[in-house]
């Protein structure tokens, strides 16, 4: 039963990699296909499946974005009399950037009161559409302290470029914990989604405490898992690390792709967000678009292809926008070719100008920026 | 309770018959249009962007749609701690119940819930009509000129008065008469159906008009006539700007294709004026290799691979590839399967149109809701 389940958000999570769109914003609060920000998909799977407390790590610095975007909770159903959505602040000596423990020490006040006797912890950075229901009934059938959640990944593991990996005995049991490095070899990537005791988190993050043990979260209970009786999950599906400028550029085209669309967007009864009231977008005679995912209250008259529009955006007449993500807010004015870029949000781009990445390094233009000849 | 300057109460119990059958299942307020909205959400946001906070809601004919699309009242910040929105059905007493017998009763049988609020004023307005008003600048004005009623108006053609209530104006805007519908009409002012009462006086002639066995409880036809006769001060309020009556297929189908037109009055995309309505969030628009979109508006929600022209889609439709819809308005959900051809087709909602399936003519069609066409 959800009820027996309260939810951590971490979303303080480490920008190096993405700095271009987080320099006003936490990871957690970047906008997302179009319509939805990255922190969507967490509060989205908690809360679906009735979890109606959500704790929620900020970082320190910009987080009013973030409390825009989430607001009282309503749009996650958050907005309730007990319970609810609680930002959990950072104290002042926490590292910067790091859902640390110390910063935990200090919110243990809020892990005491809620009635909830179990967590599900999750990062906000990771894009999956998860039916967390399943994982509770494993973590119940098991009856062990702590349920951890990979996922197989084999091909591909540039994406998950400093992820903690799992490594198995034959048994299925976890032998140790490793970090991605590049490499053709399979790997069970950790989701960093976890369901644990309160009471059992709460002993840990005091002793971390008391001993001077400072730093990750998930690595920090991944250290003691020696000493608690753990399950583990294998998830199947989609998922995506908003660590990196690539992987933010990889994930908004792989919406382009129906079955992948579908699954992270739509299946499970959808990702909920904030509700803009924004009309519906307007497409002229001249405008012309394919292969593209693009939001309300966009006025297109020029072309648009392989790309991926958010809301409010501009597209004048003679425009040509090519493989692009183009954030809320933008004017692309009249003859603008556009190739390979992600656009942050109200900018404007400058008649005839030619804005042209790579297509393997996407060019990013910061927010605010206004980019004339 | 805390005392307001003015609530508002809006009727939306409208059966609207000449929408048949889209109103078949659905009172006329809760009829989609533009794209994401009902009628009832230009009312409703009105009051929100007029700050007002106090709406109540008369349904009576199908409401079930209408009640569970207002629900708390949150998606137009009215669900407020004090007011906020409230749907108000008719209801029994121990004497016994009645349906509305008329716009004048379903205000009268509501004097209870008006009272706990204690207005100055009170605002009629009716959930059939696209428009964007201020009606806080009405208030002022029919407080400024110290009016018993005021009326807002629309100027119209001769010909179209004929359909209206007109008023008879003096030069300081007074009205010296009202004439229901006219043969003859003698000006081309309009009424609008939007009222603000001075509260005190018009409980007064509501208690009066129900003891009136022949009365017909209607405001245009009972109330304000007699408001007149006894020598009250009525004042119109001239209105311009974008209103339409969407009481039949045409008018609605023109209505929507109004919002095609670049300048229109409208103006859904400014942000000063912003219409709100309820409903789930749905993920961005999709556009196929082979979609082609010309003059529309299509909605988060939708997903196009055919051909759309001059036409308005809902959320959640589908328009496979190779078919070719123009100056048609789907609603939501519809799927249009590959290769039908519509034309000047209203498509109700949950409505699925199988592939090969060609509708179109020189007059507005309307393929019903939760169909499957062949």
């Amino acid at each position: 039963m959800a009820k027996s389940y309260m939810g951590l958000i971490l979303a303080a999570q480490d920008t190096n990699d993405i700095m271009g769109l987080t320099k006003y914003r936490p990871i957690a609060s970047i906008p997302f296909a179009g319509r939805y920000r990255i922190i969507d998909f967490s509060l989205t799977n908690l809360t679906r499946i009735g979890i109606s407390n959500v704790g929620i790590v900020v970082p320190h610095n910009y987080v009013g974005s973030l409390r825009d975007h989430i607001r009282g909770g309503q749009f996650w159903d958050l907005n309730r009399k007990t319970g609810g959505i609680f930002l959990m602040h950072p104290t002042i000596d926490s590292e910067i950037g790091k859902s640390n423990v110390k910063n935990f020490r200090s919110n243990l006040e809020y892990l005491h009161k809620s009635k909830e006797k179990n967590v599900v912890l999750c990062s906000s950075h990771l894009i999956a559409n998860v039916d967390l229901q399943s994982i509770i009934d494993s973590h119940e059938k098991s009856g062990r302290d702590l349920t951890i959640v990979y996922k197989k990944e084999d091909g591909d593991l540039k994406g998950y470029r400093g992820c903690t990996s799992i490594m198995l005995n034959e048994n299925n049991e976890i032998e140790k914990f490793g970090v991605v490095v590049d490499s053709p070899e399979e790997a069970n990537i950790s989701l960093e989604i976890k369901i644990i005791r309160k009471d059992l988190l709460i002993d840990l993050l005091m002793s971390g405490v008391q001993n001077g043990l400072v730093g990750d979260l998930n690595k920090f209970i991944e250290h003691n898992v020696y000493k608690i009786s753990t399950n583990l999950y294998e998830f199947i599906g989609y998922t995506k690390f908003i660590d990196s400028t690539k992987n933010y550029f990889k994930a908004n085209k792989d919406m382009l792709k129906k079955e992948i669309r579908e699954e992270l967007l739509l299946s499970n009864g959808g990702i909920s967000t904030k509700i803009n009231d924004t009309p519906p977008a307007i497409y002229k005679p001249e405008s012309k678009v394919s292969n593209s995912l693009i939001a309300n209250g966009c006025i297109v008259k020029g072309s648009v292809k392989d790309s991926i529009i958010g809301r409010r955006v501009v597209i004048k007449k003679g425009a040509t926008i090519e493989n692009s993500v183009i954030l809320q807010s933008c004017v692309i004015e009249e003859g603008v070719e556009i190739k390979n870029v992600i656009i942050d949000k109200n900018v404007t781009i400058s008649r005839y100008q030619k804005v042209i990445g790579s297509e393997d390094f996407p060019l990013i233009i910061e927010k605010k920026s206004l980019l004339d000849g | 309770m805390r005392k307001k300057e003015m609530i508002a109460m809006l009727l939306a119990g409208g059966q609207g018959s000449r929408l048949v059958p889209l109103t078949s299942d659905v009172a006329k307020p809760a009829v989609d249009f533009g794209g994401k909205y009902k009628i009832i959400d230009f009312p409703l946001s009105n009051c929100t962007n007029s700050g007002i906070d106090t709406v109540g809601i008369l349904t009576q004919y199908r409401p079930f749609l209408l009640n569970t699309h207002i629900g708390t009242g949150s998606a137009w910040d009215l669900n407020s701690m004090h007011g906020g929105a409230a749907i108000l059905p008719p209801y029994t007493t121990q004497e016994g119940g009645a349906w509305y017998k008329g716009t004048a009763n379903a205000i009268y049988q509501n004097i209870q819930y008006i009272d706990r609020y204690d207005p100055d004023h009170v605002l009629i307005l009716s959930g059939d009509h696209i428009y964007k008003m201020d009606y806080n600048k009405m208030l002022r004005e029919h407080k400024k000129e110290g009016a018993d009623v005021t009326i807002a108006a629309l100027t119209v053609t001769l010909e179209e008065a004929k359909r209206f209530g007109i008023m008879n104006v003096k030069d300081d805007n007074t009205i010296y008469e009202f004439e229901e519908k006219p043969e003859k009409p003698k000006s081309n002012l309009a009424s609008m159906g939007i009222y603000i009462f001075k509260w005190s006086e018009l409980k007064k002639y509501l208690i009066e008009d129900e003891k009136n066995k022949e009365s017909e409880n209607d405001f245009g036809m009972n109330i304000l006539p007699k408001m007149l006769d006894d020598g009250l001060k009525m004042i119109t309020h001239p209105f311009k700007g974008y209103w339409k009556d969407v009481g039949t297929i045409n008018s609605l189908w023109e209505a929507n294709m109004d919002l095609l037109d670049e300048d229109n009055d409208l103006n859904l995309h400014t942000n000063d004026w912003k219409i709100y309505t309820s409903g789930e969030p749905k993920g961005a628009a999709y556009f196929g290799e082979r979609a082609s979109v010309e003059n529309s508006m299509v909605v988060d929600g939708c997903e196009v691979n055919g051909s759309i022209k001059n036409t308005i889609l809902f959320p959640g439709v589908i328009v496979e590839e190779g078919a070719i819809v123009e100056n048609s308005v789907l609603f939501p959900n519809v799927k249009i399967g590959k290769g039908v051809i519509l034309d000047r087709v209203i498509v109700g909602e949950n409505t699925n149109v199988l592939s090969g399936t060609h509708v179109g003519d020189t007059t507005i069609k309307v393929i019903p809701q939760n169909k499957t066409i062949k």
